[in-house]
């Protein structure tokens, strides 16, 4: 069992303010990260984060002190996330979301190679890039992201695996390979 | 190394983030273009990855996640501890009792025409109609009846006339309780007991206890007094 962590969950099982705002402000990069990174969109995302920590206050008593906070409260987020991707296939992609692919075609107007890989990342398979983002942003193992996504290791190695060649790929396609080449050889 | 082996060795290193073997598989990398194309995605993502990393907006959530834990909290307190709205389950009442009221009306005014219908177009066996329109060269008036034939239309007609009051006092009790509902709602912030919501429905109940017995009494007289064998219900 993680001390620190019970004693966070029981001050703020107690109602005690400050130790609310230390509980989101210890947690919120991390699941703003995985939020942003699987949405694409900065006020979808902050308002998932919302509905993350509203949910997990409200279900705070059911955590299970032998597990970490930090991959609980992940996996809340990739759920909201998930969900929130699932009803927003069913609606109009937002005009912001909308702009930032259209920009995000050319790679004269946009040589960002952070963004560039943002824009990859945002074709991959929702459980693909759920798994990149884990593995890449939050650094967890392929243990850790398996209890999180609730997949079997194995799954998520491969899932691993394959996302990066489909980044790979992608970044050859829109032709951000040639100075790794040239620093390969 | 064939390509097996090094892909395997580089995902293992991917993934335990051990990079002890990275030297000796570079220089396995040029082995084959196979082997350089793995290794050359391995670096595309070895630099795209760090610069990835540093795109994540910085944000500072804590006060709206805190405002919204304390909206939540303040909604369901006020969920909780809200008054009953008195509207939908008591308009709901009134709109049971109209119905009921309204079927029993109905059924009843329809006895009413269902027997005044038989009592013209039926005729009792081995007796004469009492009227066929027909004019006959018979001297005898066609409506003469026979004694039982007179008792059972007099039922009928008493039958008739119970339903057709009962109908007439529904329709005026329905008025009056009607005009026993407040037309005001009681205001949502009071956590008092409902005493306004009580007092007019006892009202209505009162004021429809007479309809209550009266139709028992009808159903009562109706079921009891007509032969079954001589109608069609």
């Amino acid at each position: 069992m993680n001390e620190d962590d019970a004693a966070q969950v029981r001050s703020c099982l107690d109602g005690n303010t400050e130790a609310m705002r230390a509980f989101v402000a210890r947690f919120q990069s991390s699941i703003f990260g995985l939020c942003y990174r699987m949405l694409g969109h900065r006020q979808d995302a902050e308002d998932v984060v919302q509905e993350v920590f509203v949910r997990a206050f409200r279900s705070l008593h059911q955590w299970d002190p032998n597990r970490t906070l930090k991959p609980w409260l992940l996996t809340i987020a990739a759920n909201r996330c998930r969900t929130f991707l699932s009803k927003r296939s069913r609606r109009p992609v937002p005009s912001e979301f909308a702009a930032d692919l259209a920009v995000s075609q050319s790679v004269e107007e946009l040589q960002d190679l952070g963004e560039e890989l943002q824009n990859a990342i945002s074709m991959l398979r929702d459980d693909h890039r759920t798994c990149f983002i884990l593995f890449h942003q939050e650094n967890l193992s392929c243990q850790e992201i398996g209890d999180i996504l609730e997949r079997p290791e194995g799954t998520i190695k491969t899932w691993l695996h394959r996302s990066r060649q489909e980044l790979a790929a992608n970044l050859r396609q829109r032709g951000i390979v040639p100075e790794v080449r040239h620093e390969s050889r | 190394m064939n390509l097996v082996d090094f892909q395997s060795r580089l995902e293992t290193m991917i993934e335990t983030r051990n990079f002890d073997q990275r030297s000796r598989l570079e220089q396995l990398a040029t082995s084959s273009p196979e082997h350089q194309r793995l290794w050359e995605d391995f670096l595309i993502l070895e630099t795209a990855v760090p610069a990835w990393q540093q795109t994540l907006p910085e944000i500072d959530l804590v006060d709206e996640v805190l405002a919204q834990l304390a909206a939540s909290h303040f909604s369901e307190r006020e969920e909780m501890h809200a008054p009953r709205t008195p509207v939908a389950h008591t308009g709901s009442r009134v709109r049971q009792w109209a119905a009921s009221l309204l079927v029993v009306a109905v059924l009843l005014i329809a006895i009413t025409v269902k027997f005044s219908g038989n009592q013209v177009e039926k005729t009792v066996p081995g007796t004469m109609p009492a009227f066929t329109g027909v004019a006959t060269d018979s001297p005898v008036p066609a409506v003469a009846q026979s004694p039982p034939q007179r008792s059972f239309n007099q039922l009928l007609k008493n039958a008739g006339a119970a339903s057709w009051g009962l109908a007439q006092s529904t329709a005026g009790t329905m008025t009056e309780a009607v005009s026993l509902v407040p037309v005001a709602a009681p205001q949502p912030e009071t956590t008092e007991p409902l005493t306004r919501e009580s007092n007019w429905v006892d009202d209505i109940n009162m004021e429809m206890q007479p309809i209550k017995d009266q139709i028992s009494h009808a159903w009562n007289f109706i079921i009891h007094s007509v032969p079954e064998e001589s109608t069609n219900i």
